[in-house]
């Protein structure tokens, strides 16, 4: 591998980060670490969770202080003490949740910090100023927005590119992106790469913080590598490819059922070829009675296992306990008449666009939502109005999106994360029965290989993905039919997993994109919700759309493909 | 019923860091206690100058004052001052307790004051007047009248916010006026003892009270709140509702999707925490004034101090303890420098302040950095945080120097 820096150019370049070290605790997140970024150019900065790059770009951002090492702005020393100092250097960043004021105009939140002012009447706020002048920035970089709308109305795609206006207003010549597509259509990713491009053109030094190889591959001049706090390879991006990419990424050569699922759109790779199912028509309210005649891999007969029928779920529900009735999700889209049917041995993919209605379905299946109307029957018994407890005793399981609020108690350790669900099982006259539990949270730890010191040690402690495969073990284990409940030894459980492989890694993904398919050959139902069309495509027998609180389309997986998902989930079919 | 391999590693696990600890050498290992102990003494430091300025203000001798403190706080004549230290302590560390229970579990119990009240005038009321001629089942009738008046009131903060949705905080907080109230009213006017002159009940028939501890100066209260606080521990580590209540407490979102019943949960949390506030009134009735005073819990702020306590050292017993001691030292300091160095008690009253105010800022300001200390995975820190009383993330503080110094230690070492 070609090892590259910046363009050899005459002028030092924009930004250059020298011998760069920071340690947390014993932990050391960078080591050492040379970068520069010239301007015209966009960069990618891959790496696994924990490989540092967050940090890297945290201290170039003036969020934490490294140290060791010096960051030369042009060649001239720099001293980040804070964001504002920063922004002041002209160093700018799109964090992964956007910082916006909903109920503000959109000028009203680019120019945030430092408006306009009016010559008379005390100075005040110059909104006609702001207006003109976001305009003309936006029009000047070819950003299509509205300066007058207001941000609640915007799209996700819309409010990004705001934030690309904000740091264009505050005169920042280098841009860092933190996983900016995550929340993008195919057509808005699109969109989003051409506006880099010409701002590189412009003159910018674009960085791309991103797990997607595929985005390396299409919107960047060159990738830098990251693995345990070093930079381990500098690419030439129209010298490499995805597998030398992910290889340097993870330090070995993988699967490549593992890349099929991540670098590749296409799922050619690892379909079972038996996989015939009849189409869905449009009309929904078949889909129910359309009990699919394909053959998924080690199940016989098609029993369907989650029956959702005409589901409506009102906006933002509500129920006691103040702040907690809070659904674990972002679950403010309301639902209507969803139907949903998953059998035994199947894994459906909800596909949509984040915030069309598939963390509410989620949360209502779930009991966390009160339902307006419909039936949601799992294995034959009406769950429609169970409670939590309930619903899971049944045989729900749940991977929440949000794993640090609703997935895991980050504050407590991994056996008490671990042990939940199985805690009343494991007791007598209510004590626990540590030695059991702690034996088993040991065996569970090795089974799912989870990265941690000892079962003791506080959740938070963990990188992501060993946090996601935290939840995904206890789900695992808690949907498995107790021994000593015969009534239950038969019936199959549902998976619902909302977002597995959010912020995890390459590695990490494959282990639980392993764990689903195993999930689903021992005969249980897995709802995927992801907004990773690749992944979907990759696990899923059977695909449903959502858009706007509605199933738009039940698709076969041989019908789909990115773009037509693409176009379903944009709302234009 | 433990797997013994399982309690074996457990046990050698710690044996491991206790060596680990004594094969330190001793300056290094007393470099890392100061350490780990630094803000908590520098603040206490700064807040003693500040005192000091202020003591010379008023125109006594700084050295002569807090010789007195300490004097008021630890030692007297037999230890009569380190005696009381200890039973004010056990007071405010009952309230802390009570408080720390609910807190643990995401409620906020703020009317421990008017439970603690009502459980002391129920147990005064039910010793005066339970015709029953046995002092062990009267005092135990006087007793759980106390707990179950505390309780009951409690669980009306409870009902209050979950069929009527008045917030929990201001719910028990308003509770606190009818009860103290209430109380007021009861010994002041049906119950009032006309012999004493003041507004209280009639003493306890000698046979109902419970002695000062052997030839000291303690109340049963003392080792009562200790088996209280090692029960509490116990129970939060051990038992099934005890691990459900902390994670309910940890992250209530996560508690929900799991399928906890959090409405029955938070009803049984708030009715025991309301029980061991009513429980530490009616121990103060029958092992310490033996009849109920008005005000006599009130005007010491034993339950504000509570729960301070708690607030700032953290929900677990172990810490509350902590810091109920050194605020019932404290407590019990001024007053002696009141009394031997003739500070007037405002003055006291702010070194006081500004010693828990300093210790706490120290305190917030490292809970402040741990959070900023980015987690291992790559989430920015936006997720706009509850309010740090709402949010029962352990925050050991330097209240509870001692523990915090040795947990630090073993983590330091290499």
């Amino acid at each position: 591998m070609a090892e590259v820096d910046a363009r050899p150019t005459q002028t030092p370049p924009l930004v250059a980060l020298r011998g760069v070290e920071k340690r947390f605790g014993a932990v050391v997140a960078v080591a050492g670490v040379d970068l520069s970024l010239a301007a015209g150019e966009v960069v990618a900065l891959v790496g696994e969770n924990g490989a540092g790059k967050s940090t890297l770009m945290k201290i170039l951002y003036g969020l934490v202080k490294p140290d060791a090492g010096r960051v030369f702005m042009r060649g001239a020393p720099l001293t980040l003490a804070s964001p504002s100092a920063a922004i002041d250097a002209g160093l700018g960043m799109v964090h992964q949740h956007f910082m916006l004021f909903p109920s503000l105009t959109v000028a009203d939140n680019v120019v945030f910090g430092a408006e306009p002012r009016r010559r008379r009447w005390l100075r005040g706020y110059d909104r006609a100023a702001a207006c003109t002048r976001v305009r003309a920035l936006a029009e000047a970089h070819g950003l299509a927005v509205d300066a007058e709308a207001r941000v609640a109305d915007l799209s996700v795609g819309e409010r990004q590119r705001v934030e690309i206006v904000k740091l264009l207003y505050r005169a920042a010549d280098v841009l860092i992106l933190d996983e900016p597509t995550a929340v993008l259509t195919p057509p808005e990713r699109v969109g989003l790469f051409a506006v880099l491009r010409a701002l590189a053109e412009a003159g910018k030094a674009v960085v791309l913080i991103t797990h997607k190889l595929d985005e390396v591959m299409t919107a960047t001049d060159r990738a830098v590598v990251m693995r345990d706090g070093r930079v381990v390879a500098r690419l030439r991006t129209r010298d490499t490819n995805p597998a030398e990419l992910a290889q340097a990424m993870v330090g070995r050569a993988l699967a490549t059922a593992a890349l099929g699922a991540l670098a590749e759109p296409t799922p050619s790779a690892d379909a079972p070829a038996a996989n015939s199912e009849a189409a869905n028509s449009a009309d929904n309210n078949s889909a129910a009675d359309n009990t699919a005649d394909s053959t998924a891999p080690n199940t016989t007969a098609r029993t369907p296992l989650l029956t959702v029928e005409s589901l409506s779920v009102g906006r933002g529900g509500a129920g006691g306990l103040g702040d907690r009735a809070a659904a674990p999700t972002d679950a403010s889209a309301a639902l209507r008449d969803v139907d949903v049917v998953v059998h035994e041995g199947e894994i459906v993919g909800v596909a949509g666009v984040a915030g069309n209605g598939q963390s509410t379905l989620a949360a209502a299946l779930m009991g966390l939502l009160p339902i307006r109307t419909g039936r949601v029957v799992l294995a034959g018994r009406d769950l429609s109005r169970a409670d939590v407890a309930t619903r899971r005793a049944a045989g729900l399981a749940y991977v929440p999106e949000d794993r640090h609020t609703a997935g895991l108690a980050t504050a407590a350790s991994v056996a008490d994360n671990l042990i939940m669900g199985q805690h009343r099982r494991r007791s007598r006259y209510g004590w626990l029965q540590r030695g059991p539990l702690w034996a088993q949270c040991r065996a569970l730890v090795e089974r799912f290989a989870v990265k941690c010191a000892d079962i003791h040690q506080p959740a938070s402690q963990l990188s992501g993905g060993n946090q996601q495969k935290l939840v995904l073990a206890r789900e695992l284990t808690r949907m498995a039919p107790a021994p000593a409940d015969p009534a239950r030894a038969q019936t199959k459980a549902l998976l619902i997993a909302e977002q597995p492989t959010r912020g995890v890694d390459i590695a990490a993904a494959a282990a639980i994109h392993e764990q689903l398919r195993g999930c689903r050959d021992r005969g249980h139902g897995v709802l995927l919700i992801s907004a990773e069309l690749s992944e979907i495509l990759a696990l899923a027998d059977r695909i449903i759309v959502m858009y706007e609180g509605r199933v738009v389309a039940t698709l076969a997986r041989t019908e789909a493909s990115e773009e037509s998902l693409g176009l379903l989930m944009a709302g234009q079919a | 019923m433990s797997d013994p391999a399982e309690r074996s590693r457990h046990r050698a696990g710690r044996r491991s860091q206790v060596l680990d600890w004594l094969r330190t050498h001793p300056r290094d290992r007393l470099r890392t206690v100061l350490g780990a102990a630094r803000p908590a003494l520098t603040a206490i430091a700064a807040a003693l100058t500040l005192g000091a300025g202020l003591i010379a203000a008023v125109g006594a001798n700084p050295i002569e004052a807090y010789a007195a403190l300490i004097d008021g706080a630890l030692a007297g004549k037999g230890l009569h001052n380190l005696h009381a230290t200890l039973n004010r302590a056990a007071m405010i560390a009952g309230a802390a307790l009570a408080a720390g229970l609910a807190l643990r579990a995401g409620r906020f119990n703020i009317g421990v004051e008017g439970q603690m009240v009502l459980g002391a005038v129920a147990a005064a009321l039910t010793a005066l007047h339970l015709p029953v001629s046995s002092p062990l089942v009267t005092i135990a009738a006087a007793i759980a009248a106390g707990m179950l008046a505390g309780g009951l009131w409690a669980l009306l903060g409870e009902i209050l916010e979950q069929r009527a949705r008045v917030p929990l905080l201001i719910g028990t907080l308003l509770l606190n006026y009818p009860a103290d109230s209430l109380a007021s009213w009861l010994v002041g006017h049906p119950f009032r003892d006309r012999m004493s002159g003041m507004a209280a009940t009639a003493r306890l028939p000698s046979e109902i009270r419970i002695d000062t501890l052997g030839d000291t100066h303690l109340y049963i209260a003392v080792p009562a709140v200790a088996l209280v606080a090692v029960l509490l521990s116990g129970f939060f580590q051990r038992t099934v509702w005890g691990y459900e209540a902390r994670m309910t407490g940890l992250a209530p979102l996560f508690a929900r999707a799991s399928g906890l019943h959090q409405r029955r949960q938070a009803l049984a949390v708030m009715f025991a925490s309301g029980a061991l506030a009513g429980l530490i009134g009616a121990l103060a009735v029958v092992g310490e004034h033996h009849r109920y005073i008005d005000g006599m819990l009130t005007r010491p702020l034993y339950a504000w101090t509570g729960i301070m306590a708690v607030l700032l050292g953290g929900y677990g017993p172990g810490a509350a303890v902590a810091a109920s001691l050194f605020f019932g030292g404290l407590h019990a300091g001024a007053a002696g420098m009141e009394r031997a160095a003739s500070v007037p008690r405002e003055i006291a009253r702010v070194v006081l302040a500004s010693v828990i105010l300093l210790v706490a800022a120290r305190g917030q300001a490292s809970t402040q950095r741990r959070r900023d200390r980015p987690p291992a995975d790559p989430t920015p820190p936006t997720n706009p945080t509850p309010t740090a009383a709402a949010t029962p993330s352990a925050t050991p503080t330097s209240a509870a120097p001692a523990s915090a110094a040795t947990n630090s230690a073993s983590e330091e070492e290499p």
